[in-house]
């Protein structure tokens, strides 16, 4: 038989040594009927709403439905031992997760317990999981950038501190795939990443995690994880659990950054529990108060200013703002974006990153629908270069599917047109980026200013591809020095098109693709 | 029980204003536990839920086993809960009563469990205790449970305080299991 590491006969005496021996006093109650993982209680008269209650084999259960004569409650975890007639006891706290540094690099379940068989956590901090968000007076308005490393994203839905994007489309269009690159490029940015998985396989989360520890991304992460085969409840929770998580690194005026994949499957799993409570059902069946669930979840992704962070920290921490940005990942079906949650999480959300199946299929991956996608603060908080040379993409993308569309009846067309449609062909195709690879704001900056300038004109359409790649392999060899002080300090000087133009004259010049 | 906990509470309630205004509250506290062991007796449930006796018959006999030992208000309440075919409530009207009884007279039950039985002095103690925290006046009943080793449980209606040595170990279990 193995021991744990937990189980050194010191680490014992330790812990007897510091058990509380005071007395308990607690409200019981008895359980009354138990039904797929929601049970009703009776007794229990001092029980608060979302406190943790104790079922006996210390099983925890949070209580939701307080009624004149019984407690409905939901039990987190197994409920095979639990039957009618059990005693159940009130713990006086609503239920909470560790939360503290300790928990980066690991994967957690709902409740903060690890699951990566790495042994305990060593944080004695912990937080509610359901707070309130933060006031208007807290907040600062989003002025600093987050980088996705995607220049589909950061170019045309640029994404700031403190802002919810959500990420929405079918299955398989690369949802997940945005959502991982994005905290791959936090990677010595010191923007700590938090990636909570919601009904999904176990393998796939595995796959995460996987790739993750591959690209070094997993010393900033913490995973959540609430697989297809855990409770309703717990994927119901799973998300407060993360932002809770996630809102420590705020309050102390670090930056954060949570992916909520996916919120569908949290609101399926709400729907449930919310059914099996007798709430009344709605619309698709949800209950009345799910556009609340979304929207209480995602005002907690705020940018806080220096005062909150400093009374938050006891004065510790001063000057410094504080942020959580919150990337929802929202999956439609067949496309349909007016069904009940994707409309409710668009109208909540700052902004959509709109995935659609064609442009996948069609290999434009990110697929990425530059004219349903939007930012609704982002360019507030895009860097100077990003804007300057970004703009121009958006503008491009937008003629040129107006065009496209025309231009498939008409058989010669006029010089401006079908320059037109050219550059926006060249412009889609530089769009295209490839999983893991994460591009720098001054490599992005460098394409960007490639096809604004007229450098792909000459460039066949296939080639587009293989042209960056040369391009940037170029520019990290032989214009190290270029892309390091733009990187710096990545302004839109004339001093800067200066050297990108030589870079580029040269390059065109000199090297094939 | 969920659902006749709910129906019994009207019920509960007209008693003991009823029980009130004639000031016999200890007369109908009887007279409801009698009721409540009539009903819960089992070859009174067999006649019940037999769905051959009619509602009729199962009133009738219910008054003439209870016979003398209720007053004439009484009758009219079980009267009441059989025409809606409620008098499977009567327990827990019964002991709803009993609460609103005990609310009535600043009363609280405490049921204290302990390993040895108490003598006079923790008695006192507890009561003492308990007068303070729930500021009423303490009806005290002791058991004897073995196996709480040392230490005493004490109970009042939902309030648990666990101060027993089995409770501690219990404890001590979980947190050295995580």
């Amino acid at each position: 038989m193995q021991l744990s590491p937990a189980e050194i006969s010191d680490l014992i005496k330790k812990k007897i040594e510091n058990f509380d021996m005071g007395a308990e006093a607690r409200t019981e109650g008895t359980v009354v009927s138990l039904t797929d993982g929601i049970t009703r209680i009776h007794g229990l008269s001092d029980v608060m709403a979302a406190e943790m209650i104790e079922f006996p084999g210390g099983v925890y259960g949070m209580a939701l439905n307080l009624e004149r004569d019984s407690v409905g409650a939901v039990i987190l975890g197994d409920y095979e031992g639990i039957s009618e007639g059990d005693t159940v006891k009130c713990t006086g706290r609503i239920l909470e997760v560790p939360v503290g540094d300790a928990l980066l690099g690991r994967v957690v379940d709902s409740l903060g317990n690890p699951i990566d068989g790495k042994g305990e956590i060593a944080t004695n901090e912990s937080s509610p999981i359901e707070k309130i968000a933060p006031g208007v007076i807290d907040r600062k308005s989003v002025d600093q950038p987050v980088q996705t490393g995607l220049k589909a994203i950061d170019a045309m839905v640029p994404i700031g501190r403190g802002q919810r994007e959500l990420i929405i489309g079918d299955r398989q269009t690369g949802k997940t795939a945005i959502a991982i690159d994005a905290i791959i490029n936090q990677k010595g940015t010191g923007i700590k990443c938090i990636y909570v998985a919601i009904g999904q396989k176990a393998s796939s989360i595995a796959g995460v995690v996987r790739k993750l520890e591959e690209h070094g991304a997993m010393d900033h992460t913490i995973v959540v994880a609430a697989s297809a085969a855990d409770s309703a409840a717990m994927q119901y929770i799973a998300p407060y659990a993360g932002c809770a998580m996630g809102e420590y690194f705020r309050d102390k005026g670090e930056d954060a950054l949570i992916i909520y994949d996916d919120l569908t499957k949290q609101a399926w799993a709400y729907r449930q529990v919310s059914l099996l409570l007798r709430r009344p059902p709605g619309r698709e069946a949800y209950p009345g108060d799910v556009f609340y669930l979304h929207s209480r979840l995602l005002e907690r992704a705020s940018r806080v200013n220096a005062d909150y962070v400093e009374r938050m920290t006891n004065g510790k921490v001063k000057g410094k703002t504080g942020s959580l940005t919150a990337l929802p990942v929202i999956e439609t079906q067949a496309g349909d974006v007016s069904a009940f949650v994707p409309t409710n999480v668009i109208s909540i959300t700052d902004g959509q990153i709109f995935l659609e199946t064609d442009l996948f299929n069609a290999n434009i991956r990110p697929a990425i629908n530059a004219g349903l996608s939007v930012s609704r603060v982002g360019g507030a908080a895009q860097t100077n270069i990003m804007k300057k040379y970004g703009g121009g993409v958006r503008l491009a993308l937008a003629q040129y599917r107006e065009l496209a569309a025309f231009a498939q009846f008409a058989s010669d067309l006029d010089d401006a047109t079908r320059k037109q449609l050219e550059r926006g062909q060249r412009v889609t195709e530089l769009m295209k980026q490839a999983q893991y690879s994460p591009l720098s704001v001054a490599e992005m900056a460098t394409s960007l200013f490639a096809a604004n300038n007229g450098y792909l004109d000459d460039v066949a359409k296939d080639k587009v591809v293989d042209f960056e790649h040369a391009l940037l392999a170029y520019m990290n060899s032989s214009r190290k020095e270029l892309i390091d002080a733009i990187n710096a300090e990545p302004q839109a000087s004339d001093e800067v098109a200066t050297k990108l133009k030589a870079a580029l004259d040269d390059f065109k010049k000199n090297h094939s693709w | 029980m969920d659902d006749l906990n709910t129906v019994a509470r009207p019920y509960a309630a007209a008693a003991f204003a009823q029980a009130k205004e004639e000031s016999q509250l200890d007369l109908w506290s009887e007279m409801l536990h009698f009721l409540a062991d009539v009903v819960r007796d089992a070859d009174m449930q067999a006649v019940l839920v037999n769905p051959k006796v009619t509602d009729e018959q199962r009133l009738t006999l219910i008054i003439d086993v209870a016979g003398g030992r209720l007053n004439a208000t009484a009758t009219n309440l079980v009267k009441t809960l059989g025409q809606f075919r409620r008098l499977a409530a009567l327990p827990a009207v019964a002991a709803q009563f009993d609460r609103l009884k005990a609310e009535a007279e600043e009363r609280v039950e405490v049921e204290v469990i302990s390993a040895y039985k108490l003598n006079a002095k923790h008695q006192k103690v507890i009561e003492d205790a308990m007068r303070e925290r729930f500021k009423r006046d303490v009806v005290l009943t002791n058991h004897i449970d073995r196996d709480l080793l040392a230490g005493v449980i004490i109970r009042a209606g939902d309030h648990v305080i666990d101060i027993s040595a089995r409770g501690r170990l219990k404890a001590l279990t979980q947190e050295l299991m995580g």
